[in-house]
């Protein structure tokens, strides 16, 4: 880790590499020849799942086959195990970080609703200073974050309720494998009531604190209603692969879905 | 340029590469293993599929320098003495090879399957060869040759 921190350190243009299934291709369309990377791969450290005081703990290089196989993770956020069974194909999916995907951080990244809503923080480390973050503040547009060049992410924190988080990750692709989420929610419930966090539906994965009030305060969630906040917060754009009203239709239909599941 | 080394199909090897080298071109053009296809070169076709460290990756999003100190086997590795893999056998016999471009890509998928799930279900199967595209054969065949592959090693 040290090394890996005095190579960033030393390099101001020097990039992390994980698995590199993000990065690789992005190099590719640029000038790769030219490109410095520390690769992270012998970070053995980093690749980890543990519980302790309370919380689930994530080490940045951790894969997605990993936590989705995680008995931990089944049973205190089996929304996140959920998730990364969805990310790729098996190729991807046994290699790829969770790191990588959070560092990405693209606004159809899997791991990304479940971690937000559950209010994972981001552990960073630079040569100097570890800091704590809160998810949806480490992310800060498309494919940005807060973390400078000189810094790695080290882990992700999530803290566990009594009984675990409650709820799921809903996803519409185009077909199983290969796909990336069209709109995707997780819907998850805590001590403090329901959360909702949206993926592909603007520019960065986020919660919705209208559609959260509304969740914990009615009698019975109502389809049409969760469609107006959806409107109203979010902010998906229309592409080839599916209109904007399409994607909100998605989001408040899954929004309900969660709901209805929670309930049972 | 870098210098690396790593164990190639049972043999330790070495390479000057550039930093940007991908592992595809490394495998195909330096040490002539053609085997290994190159389709999409963006990680959606499976085509370039090798094993790393036993595990059945894409060598188009690889680079070459990530391969250092590993242990790679392709294709071309499999058949021992003269005698085919189990799954290269398997999909002759159960008819699941046509124009065959996507067929070496299959195996290692099939490859990385077994050496984990040595009794994978059909569903199993499916899910770890999802990211693998057929333009000939329409699947069927080749999940059949997978799971015989797999009764065979067994029995
Ligand atoms: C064919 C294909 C299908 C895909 N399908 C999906 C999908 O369904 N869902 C999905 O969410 N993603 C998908 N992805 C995207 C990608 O596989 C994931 O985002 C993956 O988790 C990235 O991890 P990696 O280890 O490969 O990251 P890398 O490519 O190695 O890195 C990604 C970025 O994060 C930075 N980085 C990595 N680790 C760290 C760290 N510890 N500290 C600081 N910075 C770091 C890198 O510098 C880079 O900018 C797909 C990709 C491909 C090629
Ligand atoms: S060429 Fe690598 S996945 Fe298509
Ligand atoms: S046999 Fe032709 S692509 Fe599969």
């Amino acid at each position: 880790m040290s090394q890996a921190l005095d190579c960033l350190a030393a390099d101001g243009e020097a990039l992390p590499l994980a698995a590199g299934t993000d990065l690789v291709p992005v190099l590719r369309d640029r000038a790769m020849d030219r490109a410095r990377l520390v690769d992270l791969h012998g970070l053995k450290e980093l690749d980890y799942i543990r519980f302790e005081d309370g919380m689930l703990r994530i080490g940045a290089m951790a894969t997605h086959q990993s936590i989705a196989a995680s008995d931990k993770v089944k049973e205190m956020l089996p929304a996140l195990a959920h998730a990364c069974s969805q990310v790729g194909s098996a190729q991807i999916r046994r290699r790829a970080t969770i790191g990588g995907n959070v560092c990405h951080a693209s606004p159809a990244a899997d791991t990304l609703p479940v971690l937000i809503a559950a209010e994972a923080c981001a552990v960073t480390r630079s040569k100097e200073f570890r800091k704590t973050v809160l998810l949806e503040q480490f992310i800060t547009g498309v494919k940005t974050t807060s973390l400078p060049q000189d810094s790695l992410l080290e882990e992700i924190i999530i803290l566990i309720p009594e009984g675990g988080w409650k709820g799921n990750y809903y996803r519409l692709g185009g077909r199983n494998a290969l796909t990336i989420a069209i709109s995707s929610v997780a819907v998850l419930k805590g001590s403090r009531g329901i959360r909702a966090a949206y993926g592909s539906m603007g520019p960065t994965v986020k919660r919705i604190g209208a559609v959260e009030e509304y969740l914990n305060s009615c009698r019975e969630a109502k389809r049409s209603i969760l469609r107006v906040l959806a409107e109203q917060n979010l902010s998906p754009i229309s592409d080839i692969r599916a209109t904007r009203e399409y994607r909100l239709d998605v989001a408040a239909n899954f929004t309900w879905l969660g709901y209805r599941e929670l309930a049972e | 340029m870098l210098h690396i080394r790593f164990n190639l199909n049972g043999k330790d090897v070495d390479a000057d590469i550039h930093e940007g080298t991908r592992a595809i071109d490394l495998l195909r053009d330096t040490f002539e293993l053609t085997g290994t296809k190159e389709s999409c070169g963006q990680g959606e076709c499976g085509s370039c599929t090798i094993l790393l460290d036993d595990e059945a990756i894409h060598s188009c999003l690889l680079l070459a320098a990530q391969m250092e100190g590993c242990r790679v086997v392709t294709i071309e590795g499999l058949e021992k003495e003269g005698e085919l893999d189990a799954l290269q056998q398997a999909f002759l016999d159960a008819g699941a090879i046509q124009c065959g471009y996507c067929t070496p890509g299959m195996i290692m998928a099939a490859k990385g399957l077994l050496l984990h799930n040595p009794a994978p279900t059909a569903e199993e199967i499916r899910d770890a060869m999802a990211g693998n595209l057929c333009r000939c054969t329409g699947y069927k065949k080749i999940g059949e040759a997978v799971s015989l592959a797999a009764d065979r090693q067994r029995n």
